[in-house]
């Protein structure tokens, strides 16, 4: 009686075993085909331009499922982006394998999909229409101007071609800048003696102003080096000049383009010193 | 496993015959590296490694301030440094004789495979099969195709098998001797790849499978034996956590870190349907793979739990590539130096089953079956697709 009853048992776990095997099965099997189509190198690249484009200003990206963040982190792709988890953020990325609906209180205002993977941006609901709109980190157009005469460098990849710079601190690229904490998306114009650096961003989409993050790398700061200038137009009208001394820290500075304002305009800014001697500079700005 | 075979007459004519079979298949099938080139990557990064490094007291700080920034000081692999260092003194630096080195050194990885192919089939014709599959393995020759990568993991992998090699010599022969050689390849190996503290489990497993049969919790002193390995390991794990703390190192920083989840899943049974495709198949055909492996996960679990060769072998797998799951997730197709040494016991265990067939019919189709599949197969890939 008791052998029956074990070897009914033992049927019955058997059972339950397999059952529960053949769901993990399928399950695994679902998502093993999400796996295989995950992005591959092309497309975070072009995840990561897109991003830039479409104004990413350091707000949380996250990722659905979770595990393509080990993928975007992985070879320094999303390196410098913020990866980290919105904890009641207004304002974050989502890019994900699926187009999926946001969370409550959340709306998609910014969506494309870029391959296989879908790049959102999600706001809060009572964030307002309040998002910034990066500017320099678009890809500019960049001429080098001396009395010699004007090279034009094309940038590409967050850089500019060895064609363009002799030495390291030449290179035009965009960067991550950090001071206590507050880490930026930049772009990295070391200003040359007796040399314009003229950076243009055609068909900019205004509002009321545009404000500038600048700073110079901290390690280049003893106090009294030189300061960096960035003249401002817009449209070939100079609106304002930016000027950044040598101290540490982010310097914002919001200039008035209400004369603008939901129109699309050309932005030039032409960067220059007296003395370029340890002068890493770092500039982003937004139309917000 | 089954107990050593009487010497046979002309036992040692046959292993000689394997062994020339074995060397010139590779030298014939790999000597078009030797027109290859340095790479401006990883290579210049070694060379350059190398060139600094030009004490061996420099290649054994661990801390030394190397202007490489990547992979070259990464890790802690002092004897890689040394090739590295020794085969660009001595060629100047010649990429041909770091080529010859690197098939050289393949070729004896496969003559070791045969050996323990042999103690553990103990037959001399699927053993050397399994062994020349693994010499022609078309991932195995793209690995060797790049020296950055084949230096890590040939000379990795020499010491990885040897170590095991003698250590099943000593399960059978009991010879002290065996197991103190074991120890001496293990212990350099780990300055070769820090991979090989994944001998640990491996021999740990085997010891518990054959050696420590009877489940007593009474501590024999043949226990000692996987304990040495592991005592001998924490010099390096030592460096390696030194390593791990500077905020500097590279796995952290540039490649995203390690990464635990489930999707170390999806990367295993990846690179299972790798070693067994060779190829990237395309997604269709993988699925119907991960589909064919999951349906016959219930009948290989029934057949390791029989046979514990089987098991050993699944296991021995299983560890060695589940050394690289956890981080660097490129597309597995552009890793295929991390098939390397489990390619071996991948091929073990299918020449292994092929040995169990009883029926003589059966047999001989599977024998063709496998002969197209580990030998012909991969020839194609490398002479006609290549």
């Amino acid at each position: 009686m008791v052998g029956r009853y074990r070897q009914s048992l033992g049927k019955m776990v058997a059972i339950v075993v397999l059952l529960i095997y053949v769901m993990l099965a399928i399950t695994f099997l679902i998502n093993y085909r999400t796996y295989l189509n995950r992005p591959g190198d092309q497309t975070w690249d072009l995840a990561k331009q897109y991003l830039l484009n479409a104004g990413y200003g350091m707000e949380p990206i996250q990722f659905n499922p979770d595990w393509l963040k080990n993928y975007a982190s992985d070879w320094g792709r999303l390196q410098g982006f913020n990866l980290s988890a919105c904890n009641g953020c207004q304002s974050y990325w989502l890019i994900s394998m699926v187009d999926e609906q946001p969370q409550k209180g959340y709306a998609t205002i910014q969506n494309s999909r870029v391959n296989n993977i879908y790049v959102n941006q999600i706001q809060a609901n009572n964030a307002g229409n309040t998002r910034p709109k990066n500017i320099i980190l678009f890809d500019p157009k960049i001429t080098i101007s001396s009395l010699g005469g004007n090279i034009s460098c094309p940038f590409s990849d967050g850089t500019i071609g060895p064609e363009c710079y002799s030495e390291d601190w030449q290179k035009i690229e965009r960067m991550t800048m950090t001071f206590g904490g507050d880490s930026r998306l930049c772009l990295f114009v070391h200003p040359r003696n007796n040399k314009n650096i003229i950076l243009e961003y055609p068909e900019v989409k205004m509002s009321g102003k545009i404000t500038f993050s600048t700073a110079i790398s901290q390690d280049m700061i003893s106090g009294d080096m030189a300061q960096v200038y960035a003249d401002i137009y817009v449209n070939g009208e100079q609106i304002g000049k930016l000027s950044q001394e040598d101290v540490p820290g982010w310097k914002i500075t919001a200039l008035d383009t209400t004369k603008y304002s939901g129109q699309k305009a050309d932005v030039k800014l032409v960067v220059y010193t007296n003395d370029d001697r340890r002068r890493h500079y770092c500039i982003t700005a937004n139309t917000g | 496993m089954k107990s050593k075979t009487p010497p046979q007459e002309g036992a040692i004519i046959k292993t000689f015959f394997v062994l020339l079979l074995i060397t010139t298949t590779v030298l014939v099938t790999y000597s078009r590296h030797l027109t290859l080139h340095f790479d401006n990557g990883d290579d210049a990064e070694f060379l350059a490694e190398a060139q600094q490094k030009d004490t061996i007291w420099k290649i054994l700080d661990y801390n030394f301030p190397s202007s490489q920034n990547s992979m070259a000081q990464s890790y802690f692999v002092p004897i890689q440094t040394l090739i590295w260092r020794t085969l660009s003194t001595t060629s100047d630096r010649n990429p041909y004789y770091f080529y010859l080195f690197i098939i050289l050194l393949h070729a004896i990885n496969a003559i070791i495979v045969y050996f323990i192919a042999k103690q553990i089939l103990q037959n001399t014709l699927p053993s050397a099969l399994a062994a020349l599959s693994f010499a022609i393995f078309y991932p195995n020759y793209h690995t060797t195709e790049w020296l950055g990568a084949s230096i890590s993991y040939v000379p990795g992998s020499f010491f990885y098998l040897l170590t095991l090699l003698l250590y099943l010599k000593y399960t059978q022969t009991k010879d002290n001797r065996w197991i103190a050689t074991s120890y001496i390849t293990f212990f350099i190996g780990l300055f070769t790849r820090e991979i090989h503290l994944w001998l640990i489990p491996i021999i740990t497993i085997h010891y518990l499978l054959f050696i420590r049969v009877k489940s007593h919790l009474r501590i024999k002193r043949q226990d000692l034996i996987p304990i040495i390995y592991s005592v001998l390991s924490l010099p390096l794990i030592y460096i390696m956590l030194m390593k791990m703390s500077n905020p500097n190192y590279t796995i952290r920083s540039l490649w995203g870190g390690f990464n635990f989840g489930v999707n170390m899943l999806y990367r295993l049974m990846h690179y299972i349907s790798y070693m067994i495709t060779a190829v990237s198949v395309g997604q269709g055909m993988e699925m119907i793979l991960a589909y064919t492996l999951l349906l016959s996960i219930p009948f290989i679990a029934c057949w390791a739990l029989r046979d514990k060769t089987v098991l050993f072998l699944i296991l021995t797998i299983i560890i060695t590539l589940s050394v690289f799951i956890t981080n660097n997730f490129r597309d597995i197709y552009a890793l295929s130096r991390h098939l390397y040494t489990a390619s071996a016991f991948w091929f073990i265990l299918i020449y292994y089953g092929y040995s169990r067939i009883g029926d003589p019919r059966i047999r001989t189709f599977s024998y063709s079956l496998l002969l197209s599949y580990t030998v012909l197969y991969n020839l194609v890939l490398i002479f006609l697709i290549k």
